[in-house]
């Protein structure tokens, strides 16, 4: 077992280092696409700075928790999107017919396609969001571990939405754009404060669009530790893990293929 | 044998009506997206909803009843006229970006309209067209979270000539970054800075008056704010004269220097382009 993980772990990082390679073969536009991330980040934040200098509290939010907000949004997002760029837009190649490359090899077919796609803008989110976290929240460090231990559960969780929300093209078809919304949506929700909301829509935020456990729940124990809430968190993700797989293979008896005489690139 | 001798329509009237027919034929090509369309405007659900929650919240932090002239309810009525101008802007600096790469620019330039002409005329339908499904869904959103707030009767009108004029410097500016792409390996990310520009020092999601001195005078002397937050301004609470003039005169000297800088940049790529086999 111990050998299958460490087989997996070592197609993951050769994949990572390849699409690295690729991107970076185009080294000017792969560092326009990092830094124009980075400063688009920088710039929501500075619109939080603005926002806050003229009115210091809301609904018990500080400028500061919404620098963690946006530090953990943004580096998890980034981990998750650097690494397996293919979860947050395999529903165009369900539609197209497109997957019958990955499912000729002998590689897990959900871990190959969401590992085959890098987002090169992510590692802009990922480095923004680890700068910002250090210069304007100034953690301690037992904060900063937290928000590195964390920051996997986030990506994690990121990795699932993205898995499940475009496996809708199995049953729907074109489902591209609806996925393209329903993420929007968990990542606008996801980097606003947690307090503004409440009631039903608290709930949908805790469940359909799981804004409130991708990032307030883990910005929420770094601000202050909650075993309990640590075990929701852990179970949260480790059950997204269990639907996404569940979900995306389901689907998959249900593809067809576009018979596309194509090379992958 | 009979001949027939084809004969060019001339004159300024044919002029117009070849970007006529590229007006009409965009907007037929929008509407078949129509679902797509709408769809995209879930995001104005999200956004107005989540800034009513803000601006409650913001309020009764403060216990104010206005902030910067305006209630919760303006507050939100603001925010759906500037989503609805910033989310009709279509992506043209990433359609001139892949017609430079792919060489289509080379079929375009030799067809008989300006090139420039005919984005023009393609990017004002598809915006006019997407700024009144934005502004429908937006108002209705509004009316459901708010109710209605009485507009400016007066500043609706110039709001209007206002939006249309920021709407051009915004396809110039659009305009030009696509160029870019002669130069430069990558465009998307100069746009996503441009667009960033846009929204947040363009007071689409805050009105200028709420930001702190002396960012506020920087973002209301750049041309951003004329395209956003002017518009939105006049059509709910109106101007004076005096600011509507300088507005008008700020667009005015904005576009002579923006359209000549582009036609300069656009004769300088024209000299770049290659057209190799056919």
């Amino acid at each position: 077992m111990a050998t299958g993980l460490w087989r997996t772990l070592a197609f993951i990082g050769t994949y990572v280092r390849l699409n690295l390679q690729a991107a970076l073969e185009y080294r000017v536009s792969f560092w326009a696409q990092v830094f124009a991330m980075a400063l688009n980040d920088a710039m929501w934040v500075a619109f939080w700075g603005l926002f806050f200098a003229r009115f210091p509290t809301v609904r018990g939010y500080e400028f500061r928790d919404v620098v963690m907000l946006w530090s953990f949004g943004a580096f998890s997002f980034g981990l998750a999107t650097g690494l397996f760029g293919g979860c947050w837009r395999y529903a165009t190649q369900v539609t197209q017919g497109a997957l019958d490359f990955f499912l000729v090899l002998p590689k897990p077919v959900l871990l190959h396609v969401i590992v085959s796609r890098m987002s090169v803008s992510a590692w802009g989110d990922t480095l923004f969001g680890l700068g910002c976290f250090l210069v304007l929240a100034r953690p301690s460090g037992e904060e900063l571990a937290l928000f590195l231990l964390l920051s996997v559960f986030g990506a994690v969780l990121f990795v699932s939405y993205g898995v499940i929300v475009n496996s809708a093209a199995f049953w729907l078809g074109n489902a591209d754009g609806l996925a393209e919304q329903v993420q929007g949506a968990l990542l606008t929700f996801s980097l606003y404060p947690g307090s503004l909301f409440s009631g039903a829509v608290k709930v949908v935020l805790f469940t359909v669009v799981p804004a409130g456990i991708v990032t307030w729940l883990p910005v929420g124990l770094i601000r202050q530790w909650d075993w309990g809430m640590a075990t929701v968190l852990v179970a949260a993700a480790s059950a997204s893990v269990g639907v996404a797989v569940g979900v995306f293979y389901a689907g998959l008896r249900r593809y067809e293929s576009g018979n596309l005489l194509a090379m992958r690139s | 044998m009979a001949t027939i001798e084809l004969h060019r329509p001339r004159g300024p009237l044919a002029e117009l009506g070849k970007y006529g027919a590229v007006f009409s034929t965009t907007v037929r090509t929008q509407l078949a997206y129509a679902g797509e369309m709408a769809l995209r405007t879930s995001f104005l659900v999200i956004i107005l909803y989540v800034f009513l929650q803000l601006w409650q919240a913001t309020f009764a932090a403060q216990g104010a009843t206005a902030i910067a002239g305006f209630g919760v309810a303006q507050m939100v009525w603001y925010l759906a006229l500037t989503e609805a101008i910033v989310m009709s802007r279509p992506r043209l600096s990433g359609i001139l970006d892949e017609e430079v790469r792919s060489g289509e620019i080379a079929y375009r330039l030799v067809r008989p309209y300006a090139y420039a002409g005919y984005h023009l005329a393609a990017h004002a339908a598809e915006r006019g067209l997407r700024f009144l499904v934005n502004l429908a869904v937006g108002t209705a959103l509004a009316l459901l979270y708010v109710g209605p707030v009485a507009p400016s009767w007066s500043g609706v009108p110039v709001a209007l000539v206002v939006a249309a004029l920021g709407a051009l410097i915004d396809f110039l500016a659009l305009f030009g970054i696509g160029l870019l792409a002669f130069w430069i390996e990558d465009t998307s990310s100069v746009q996503l800075i441009y667009s960033r520009l846009v929204m947040l020092l363009g007071g689409m999601l805050l009105p200028l008056e709420v930001f702190p001195e002396p960012v506020g005078s920087v973002a209301r002397a750049l041309p951003f704010s004329t395209m956003v937050y002017a518009p939105a301004r006049l059509a709910l609470a109106g101007g004076d004269a005096a600011w509507v003039l300088e507005l008008l005169a700020r667009q005015a000297v904005t576009l002579a220097v923006g359209g000549a800088l582009v036609w300069l940049l656009y004769r300088a790529a024209a000299r770049r382009v290659n057209v190799n086999g056919g």
